[in-house]
């Protein structure tokens, strides 16, 4: 579970959709990298396996951004999705 | 192998079925769900097939180092439990996230197996792994299981004393490898035990784990000795290389190899597009659906926990078998026997701890409890509760919370004591103290609210209304009010969401016997004990007098019959008792001034047990500074509650 302590992401004059936040519902999106974010909080979601090379698949943006990875269902705040940098597949 | 095993310890990510596979190894029962976070301590049992085998449940680890206070609780048993083989829980439909661990614990030099846990719904979803080819991968005996069937369960005692210390090495980039040669040589001038390689203690290291940094400190005696600051020194140098940070780096170089191993041995085939589950989960944190489904489910909870437990067990237990049956028969049996008439009053007197105490524990609150946990037992097991997290997190962001708060929200409703304990599982002792204050304000636990429905339910629709839009409304904004006024960041949420399952009926029960057993013997002496003091109270005629002493407030103040105060001074005990001391004066009461009772004993402070239990959780200084705001603010609304009742001339 999630513990970091400066989660804050601002991605400045970044374009919303190259985070996975902005990432459209339904769509396979490749993890590039962390935008920011306290370290821990990057361990985290390495360790739930958002890691640099894999693909997800984007579920759903609302309530939580929800996202496949291998055969298990994470959900994140918006503000976490925030800082993980993606492309489309 | 050096040593011989003495013990088992089971480790793995959250929600792995770490505590399932304990209880078919040890027979002992811990607490099972299917939510992430279930177990918040180690513990202890024996496999008696495996010779007497001491084995270790610990909570999950989504990786290490260890960043909770859960979590930290595992790496103290990594660290202390040196001579026992460890056994690695994995989730097979996530075999990456689960091998990411095992080769890092694979270097810790002991003997350790890996179960390859929940492999039907691994298979249900198209993949395939292969147990042999991963097993050659990593040195160390793997074991396909379904710990919930109990499938894989022999040939896990089977494998478990053939384990030996794993052949994997992992080789991490050049600088950290120099490194960790560099950490060896303070590391083994300690002389770890055997079960700890120095590899191990390094890569730990290196990350930063808080509780290893603990422990080194009181080995080498003090938080700054030299070979400790020597240790930081070469961390520090390493970190230089990187512009992330060293836990990262070495997460990744670990991920990376889970990548490959998996990629050998998992064969997938193409899936359709989901299950009956699958699609029903997806509806259960959908933005708009999600909400209805919860009705249905808060709808399937009123109809079992109040209308069949609360009504039809009730109605059968209190009226028919104790009002009809046993009391008479019991009463007659002690007027006829006993030899002083003050020792029949202590048993089935007006306050006797048998006509009272014992028929309020077993007739009313026993069967509504029992279903409660029932109905709790069922959920937790469905998934749905990771659900709700992710449906509620906008609602409990409000109150400085995540959605991880309405696990214990929810388990408060059953019996908020045990609430108070599971706060555990939050990750802040901030959302800890704000969800531990909400819980003790404002969560009615079921036996109260039982009795509350019934005696609201008995009045009009409208008093339960106007009792549930008043709780609410405190809950809400005590919880904004904590959310500005306690120091501190609110914490994002992220959680795994567990698929959805069919409850497995034998779990269900044993959870709810367990969960019974524990609440029976908290519950049942304090309704002996609040039986006694008033009976004793009573007896040498303090009652009166602390009726009067409490006449100002209770008969000034909130405009009830001064005969009211006895319930008030139960509500000390427990707050149902309380509820319950106002039910006796029934027709005594109008609406008006039943809702104003009502409302102001929901507001108050649970019961000893749960105050004793935030003692524990909290701290006296804390305890006492919330039972001082508590009280007041009860007493408080409640009068207020009374003036806009009379204002608007409802109920008079």
């Amino acid at each position: 579970m999630m513990t970091a302590h400066d989660p804050q992401c601002p991605n400045p004059g970044r374009p919303a959709a190259s985070t996975l936040a902005g990432a459209r519902p339904g769509g396979d999106v490749a993890v590039v990298g962390f935008a920011g974010g306290a370290a821990e909080l990057r361990e985290r979601l390495l360790a739930y396996g958002l890691i640099p090379g894999r693909t997800l698949r984007v579920l759903a943006q609302k309530p939580l951004t929800l996202v496949q990875v291998e055969h298990t269902e994470l959900a994140l705040e918006r503000e976490l999705a925030d800082c993980v940098e993606i492309t489309a597949r | 192998m050096t040593t011989v095993a003495t013990g088992l310890l089971l480790v793995g990510q959250p929600n792995v079925g770490k505590s399932v596979l304990f209880h078919a190894l040890t027979g002992r029962y811990v607490t099972v769900s299917n939510y992430p976070g279930t177990t918040i301590e180690v513990s202890h049992g024996t496999a008696q097939a495996l010779g007497g085998l001491a084995v270790l449940d610990t909570p999950g680890v989504v990786s290490l180092p260890s960043r909770t206070g859960d979590e930290h609780a595992t790496t103290r048993a990594l660290l202390g439990e040196t001579n026992a083989t460890l056994l690695q829980v994995g989730d097979a439909k996530n075999l990456r996230r689960s091998l990411q661990l095992t080769v890092l614990l694979a270097e810790m030099g002991r003997p350790m197996l890996l179960a390859l846990n929940m492999i039907d719904e691994a298979e249900a979803r198209g993949a395939t792994v292969d147990a042999t080819a991963l097993s050659a991968e990593l040195g160390l005996p793997v074991v396909p299981t379904v710990a919930t069937r109990g499938t894989g369960v022999d040939a896990l005692r089977t494998a478990i004393p053939q384990a030996a210390v794993p052949r994997f090495r992992l080789e991490y980039a050049a600088d950290v490898e120099a490194a960790l040669d560099a950490l060896a040589t303070p590391l083994a001038a300690l002389d770890p035990a055997p079960g700890i390689s120095t590899r191990a203690l390094g890569l730990l290291f290196l990350a930063g784990d808080a509780e290893l940094e603990a422990w080194l400190g009181e080995r080498f005696g003090s938080a700054d000795a030299e070979p400790l600051e020597k240790m930081r020194g070469i961390r520090d140098a390493l970190q230089l290389d990187y512009t992330e940070p060293l836990a990262a780096v070495l997460q990744r170089a670990r991920m990376t190899a889970a990548d490959r191993i998996a990629d050998r041995v998992i064969r997938q085939t193409p899936q359709g597009t989901g299950g009956f589950a699958q699609k029903l989960g997806a509806l259960a944190v959908h933005p708009l659906w999600g909400w209805p489904v919860l009705l249905g489910v808060l709808y399937g909870i009123y109809w079992f926990v109040g209308e069949f437990g609360a009504g039809t067990l009730v109605g059968l237990l209190e009226e028919d078998l104790f009002g009809e049956v046993l009391n008479p028969w019991f009463e007659g049996v002690v007027r006829e026997h006993a030899p002083w008439p003050w020792l029949a009053d202590l048993l089935v007197g007006e306050y006797g701890l048998w006509t009272m105490g014992m028929t309020y524990a077993l007739a009313l609150i026993l069967p509504i409890v029992t279903t409660f946990f029932i109905a709790f037992g069922a959920l937790e097991d469905s998934g749905y509760f990771s659900r709700l997290t992710v449906l509620s997190n906008r609602s409990f962001s409000r109150m400085g919370l995540n959605g991880r708060a309405v696990l214990p929200m929810v388990l408060g409703l059953g019996c908020v004591t045990m609430a108070t304990l599971t706060t555990r599982i939050l990750h802040s002792p901030r959302e800890k103290l704000i969800v531990t204050f909400l819980l003790a304000l404002a969560i009615p636990c079921s036996a109260q609210l039982g009795v509350v429905m019934g005696m609201l339910a008995g009045i009009s629709f409208t008093a339960t209304l106007i009792w549930f839009v008043v709780v609410l409304g405190v809950l809400v904004t005590v919880g904004w009010l904590a959310n500005k006024v306690i120091k501190g960041r609110r914490i994002p949420l992220m959680t795994e969401l567990p698929p959805l399952r069919l409850p497995a009926v034998g779990n269900v029960l044993t959870k709810t016997w367990a969960r019974l057993k524990w609440y029976l013997v908290e519950v049942i002496p304090l309704f002996l004990l609040g039986a006694f003091i008033l009976f004793a109270l009573d007896g040498v005629g303090a009652l009166p007098w602390l009726v009067a002493a409490g006449e100002p407030v209770v008969t000034g103040w909130l405009g009830l019959p001064k005969e009211a105060s006895a319930a008030f001074l139960m509500g000390f005990l427990r707050r149902d008792f309380g509820a319950t001391g106002l039910f006796v004066m029934g027709a005594a009461l109008s609406p008006a001034q039943m809702v104003v009772g009502i409302v102001t004993l929901t507001l108050f402070v649970p019961c000893i047990a749960s105050l004793m239990m935030i003692v524990k959780e909290q701290g006296l200084r804390r305890a006492v500074l919330m039972l001082f705001l508590i009280i007041p603010t009860a007493f408080f609304l409640g009068g207020v509650l009374r003036f806009a009742l009379a204002a608007v001339g409802w109920g008079q």
